[in-house]
């Protein structure tokens, strides 16, 4: 199977981005705005339309409206204007629009837009793989340097800012960040089911454990559980590669929560 | 005399139309405590939280003497925290070095032992490594307070901190805080509707009813015209010794008079307030 140049790049692809999608999808869990990934995905559909429409890299038009949308509906959402579900889902609507918008001006058939709605491991390039590289080792990079700033503002924003975290600044930077992560994961799962990469490894690794680093560490080995074996799954069934990875990720959650340790446990046994 | 530790002047604080408290003027010392007494609404919370830099003043200003930001210490009425977060109860305690820590660096050796040691002052040395979820109310508190602590504060601001827990819990609470009080130096400023606070623990008394009105010495608080004033309703003071052990609503008991908590053996005043 790896003897295939694109399997290979897909593979490689795929075990970059579900590491990246898992650590960032910690922290989107961990604030409760598991929601905000489908915003983000959904916006950057117009973002890869007005790529195509203008003939620019669409991953860096995609990255500019999955950016703008992240940041947006963290703003509009923090000074208490309206609540996250409504912005996310105006910004989602508005994003999906301005796509179709872009499609039906781009003259000709878009076929190339089916790939980035659904995801293709045939659209893998290997300037898309150093693309992938190159912008994980940087987000992951941040996410390194200001992790456990992070971790506490996650855990209490109020006594973060109190205690002189930049609270705020690591609010939009992690906003970013997921962004950026959704833009180069959209042509491994797809702008639908990129969101599920995010939060069902982090979410999986909750029903195993209440220690942070162990889910870190179980979010990411999901993670990779998912991709690589859903990867394989969609090469030798020969169906959609985001759907099998979404769809196996799915079946191990739900299996996870009949036997999670933690839930089975109860307050006095939680797994150490 | 020395320096405030934390200064009012003139301060207001508006929240649109609402005017949270108006003109204030007052001064904290150090090494002292002040209960900030007055009715919901009243302004307690947005009292500390400007002592904390978490609300701006619309007018006026409040300045600090010798004080960094990152030595005050802020356990707030109703922490917006998710209790199935996946930390341990040390790993809270722990974040509040952090801004002492700088980025990139990660507690050491040195930092999990202070941490441990204020885990042990606070009664929370058995249970630092279960999960925080898994603690009780009044163990969460505490690790509230120790994680406050961890920062080393020079100056603590605890908001309702007794709210819900018994008659038995409030005692332990305010022993604890005035032992680490003492033990610490520290200045402590405790938003509170428990009257019990204030015989047993406080220096100074701040009424909060849109403005602030300082009282150095406790005791000279204890009139019920005065309490009517601050609260807006009919109160009667249940004596112990020379001060109220606690107030109560009179519309209230007549309802259902509540009885006098268990071992007060003070004499209960017969007069009404007016």
């Amino acid at each position: 199977m790896l003897e295939s140049a694109f399997m290979t790049r897909a593979m490689l692809a795929g075990v970059i981005v579900s590491l990246l999608l898992s650590v960032l999808g910690f922290f989107i869990l961990l604030r409760k705005m598991s929601f905000i990934g489908v915003g983000i995905a959904h916006a950057a559909f117009g973002g890869v339309a007005l790529g195509q429409l203008l003939g620019v890299p669409v991953l860096v038009s995609a990255a500019f409206f999955s950016v703008a949308t992240g940041v947006g509906i963290g703003a509009v959402t923090r000074n208490g204007r309206i609540k996250e579900d409504t912005a996310i889902g105006i910004f989602f609507a508005a994003g999906m629009a301005l796509g179709i918008l872009f499609i039906y001006l781009k003259p000709g058939y878009s076929a190339d837009i089916i790939s980035y709605l659904f995801g293709s491991i045939l659209a893998v390039t290997g300037a898309d793989l150093w693309i992938i590289a190159i912008v994980s080792t940087l987000v992951l990079g941040l996410i390194l340097l200001f992790f456990k700033e992070l971790l506490a503002s996650s855990f209490d924003a109020e006594l973060a800012r109190v205690s002189g975290i930049p609270e705020r600044f690591l609010f939009y930077l992690l906003l970013g960040l997921v962004s950026l992560g959704i833009v180069v994961s959209i042509k491994i799962v797809g702008i639908v089911l990129v969101s599920a990469l995010l939060v069902l490894p982090a979410a999986t690794a909750l029903q195993y454990s209440r220690r942070w680093l162990l889910v870190v560490f179980l979010a990411v080995l999901f993670g990779l559980i998912y991709t690589i074996g859903g990867l394989i799954a969609s090469y030798w069934l020969d169906i959609p590669s985001g759907a099998t990875i979404v769809i196996l990720g799915t079946i191990i959650f739900l299996v996870s929560l009949l036997f999670s340790p933690v839930r089975r446990g109860g307050k006095s046994k939680v797994p150490t | 005399m020395s320096e405030p530790l934390v200064k009012f002047e003139g301060v207001t604080v508006k929240y649109g139309d609402v005017t949270a408290l108006s003109n204030v003027n007052c001064e904290i010392f150090k090494a002292t405590s002040t209960a900030l007494l007055g009715p919901n609404g009243g302004g307690k919370t947005t009292f500390l939280k400007l002592v904390a830099g978490l609300v701006k003043p619309t007018g006026g200003k409040v300045s600090y003497h010798k004080l960094k930001r990152s030595r005050i210490g802020y356990v707030p009425q109703e922490s917006d925290v998710d209790w199935q977060f996946p930390v341990t109860a040390l790993d809270v305690v722990l974040m509040g070095r952090y801004p002492v820590l700088g980025l990139v660096r990660w507690p050491g050796k040195k930092d999990k032992a202070a941490a441990l040691d204020i885990c042990s002052e606070v009664g929370l040395l058995k249970v630092a490594s279960r999960p925080v979820g898994t603690l009780s109310g009044g163990q969460k508190q505490r690790v509230a307070i120790a994680r406050a602590l961890a920062g080393r504060p020079e100056l603590l601001l605890l908001d309702e901190p007794t709210s819900g827990a018994d008659v038995k819990a409030k005692d332990q609470f305010y022993s604890l805080i005035s032992y680490l009080k003492e033990r610490l130096l520290l200045t402590v400023i405790i938003a509170s509707h428990d009257l019990q606070v204030v015989p047993k623990f406080v220096d100074d008394v701040a009424c909060v009813a849109g403005g602030v009105h300082m009282h150095s010495c406790p005791s000279d608080i204890w009139d019920e015209g005065h309490f009517q004033r601050l609260y807006g309703t009919e109160v009667e003071a249940v004596l112990h010794g020379k001060v109220p052990h606690r107030m109560v609503d009179v519309h209230r008991s007549e309802r259902g008079k509540p009885e006098p908590a268990a071992g007060h053996g003070g004499k209960k005043s017969s007069k009404k307030g007016g």
